[in-house]
């Protein structure tokens, strides 16, 4: 099967499973389950920046209208993470002279490169979605605290989903 | 070449970043819920359709509960009832006498109770005499304010919405403030700006106040938790609600009457300030 047929398949399932958890899956009003930053560090690295930036914001925005989002919250922060992934990538796996299309899976770096990577891509996500979705009208220990949750729940979801779908030769 | 080919790519990229950032921005200021349940109006009228028959099966298994509600409100209505009977019996109240509010029984086919946005659906709409800024209550907590309405449905802002006040106050002292979600869970709530010189203390019950046209007075709310000092000025006072709103199924759109005629008398009012 041709990369981009196979990434394409694998981008429209993410998004259906996006959009199962948005509508059906509730861990309360502090979590918000979210794939959009794992979509966004597998867009090809060699892509032109502000094609990544269209794309991840088209991504963000389906993802708003398809589920009961805040129309522009998530195109927003996906925005941010798509300006930010391909920088964070080359110091996180100290690869300077790295010439695939895509970030490496798991079973060719480690598992520890990746949840740091995806970490750090994470905390930039919420940041964004945390502070639009209403920081000033919550404390900012309950915005920290959902802060903290969000990344340590959504990165072991993210690692689930990165290791099933992502994770091939 | 090379270095005006990069700079050029640096540049375009800040712009399109910036541009996107700035639409994302605008939207998420703009876009208020009632505009959001306009452009989605006719996505909403195919996913009310499964909601419909996916909240039935669920019905069929929570009929206890629901069952153990309708019969605690049935015996407050009979307590009300021999009030009123009470009253009539004694010439205050006569068969000619409306009531002050319109009551409309409702049930809730869609429910978002666990987003910091939540929204309601509800089953009745224009046909029914549902019209936008209804409140929506039920014997023991207030639900939200009708937001939108089609001809069969309504969409309903839940008060369990960072967006939403309501005007409160402790039963027994009358001291009245802003009540609003804490928005951590369905059963917590913040009644803020009740002046320093309140004796409202923990256990003290809140009700709705009856100062907003929304909402009818006297709903019994919840309990006071905790009582803070804010700036020496204000009071905040930490409140469990009495239900929690992801539980709820059935509800009552109530409307003032002759709420027109002080909507008009208000704005009269303001003009000739």
């Amino acid at each position: 099967m041709p990369d981009y047929l196979r990434q394409t398949i694998i981008y429209a399932v993410v998004i259906f499973i996006q959009i199962i958890l948005n509508n059906y899956v509730n861990l309360g009003p502090m979590i918000y389950l979210c794939l959009i930053p794992l979509l966004i560090v597998y867009l090809p690295l060699d892509q032109k920046n502000y094609i990544s930036l269209i794309i991840a914001f088209g991504l963000g925005l389906i993802i708003d209208i398809l589920s009961d989002g805040v129309l522009g919250l998530n195109a927003g922060a996906a925005t941010l993470v798509a300006l930010v992934y391909k920088p964070i990538f080359y110091p996180v796996f100290q690869k300077n002279n790295y010439s695939k299309k895509y970030i490496p899976p798991i079973r060719e770096s480690d598992i520890g490169h990746h949840a740091l990577y995806l970490t750090i891509i994470l905390a930039i996500y919420f940041l964004f979605y945390i502070a639009f979705d209403g920081l000033a009208k919550t404390t900012l220990v309950v915005s920290l605290i959902r802060f903290v949750t969000n990344i340590a729940v959504n990165l072991a979801l993210v690692l689930i989903v990165d290791f099933t779908l992502f994770n091939r030769s | 070449m090379d270095y005006r080919s990069n700079s050029y790519n640096l540049l375009l990229t800040i712009g399109v970043f910036i541009a996107l950032e700035v639409i994302s921005i605008v939207m998420i200021v703009q876009n208020s819920v009632l505009q959001r349940y306009i452009i989605l109006n006719g996505i909403r009228s195919t996913q009310v359709f499964f909601w419909e028959r996916s909240e039935g099966i669920r019905d069929f298994f929570n009929l206890r509960a629901y069952n153990q509600a309708l019969l605690e409100e049935n015996a407050q209505l009979r307590g009300k009832m021999a009030q009123l009977q009470y009253l009539e019996d004694y010439k205050y109240v006569t068969e000619e006498t409306p009531g002050l509010y319109k009551w409309i029984p409702a049930s809730i086919i869609k429910n978002t109770p666990n987003k910091q946005h939540n929204y309601l659906i509800l089953n009745r709409g224009a046909k029914d005499g549902v019209e936008t800024e209804m409140g929506v209550v039920t014997h023991n907590s207030i639900v939200g304010v009708v937001g939108a309405v089609s001809d069969n449905y309504c969409y309903v802002i839940s008060f369990a919405n960072k967006s939403q006040r309501a005007s409160a106050m402790v039963s027994g002292t009358g001291d009245f403030g802003l009540l609003s979600w804490d928005g951590t869970d369905g059963s917590g709530a913040t009644l803020s700006h009740v002046p320093l010189s309140s004796v409202a203390a923990v256990g003290d019950t809140v009700c709705t106040s009856g100062y907003s046209t929304i909402y009818p007075p006297d709903i019994p709310i919840g309990t006071i938790t905790d009582v803070d000092a804010v700036s020496g000025m204000y009071k905040d006072m930490k409140v469990a609600l009495f239900q929690d709103i992801r539980s709820l199924k059935y509800v009552y759109i109530v409307q003032r009457h002759h709420q027109d005629e002080i909507d008009e008398l208000s704005k009269t009012a303001k003009g000739k300030e």
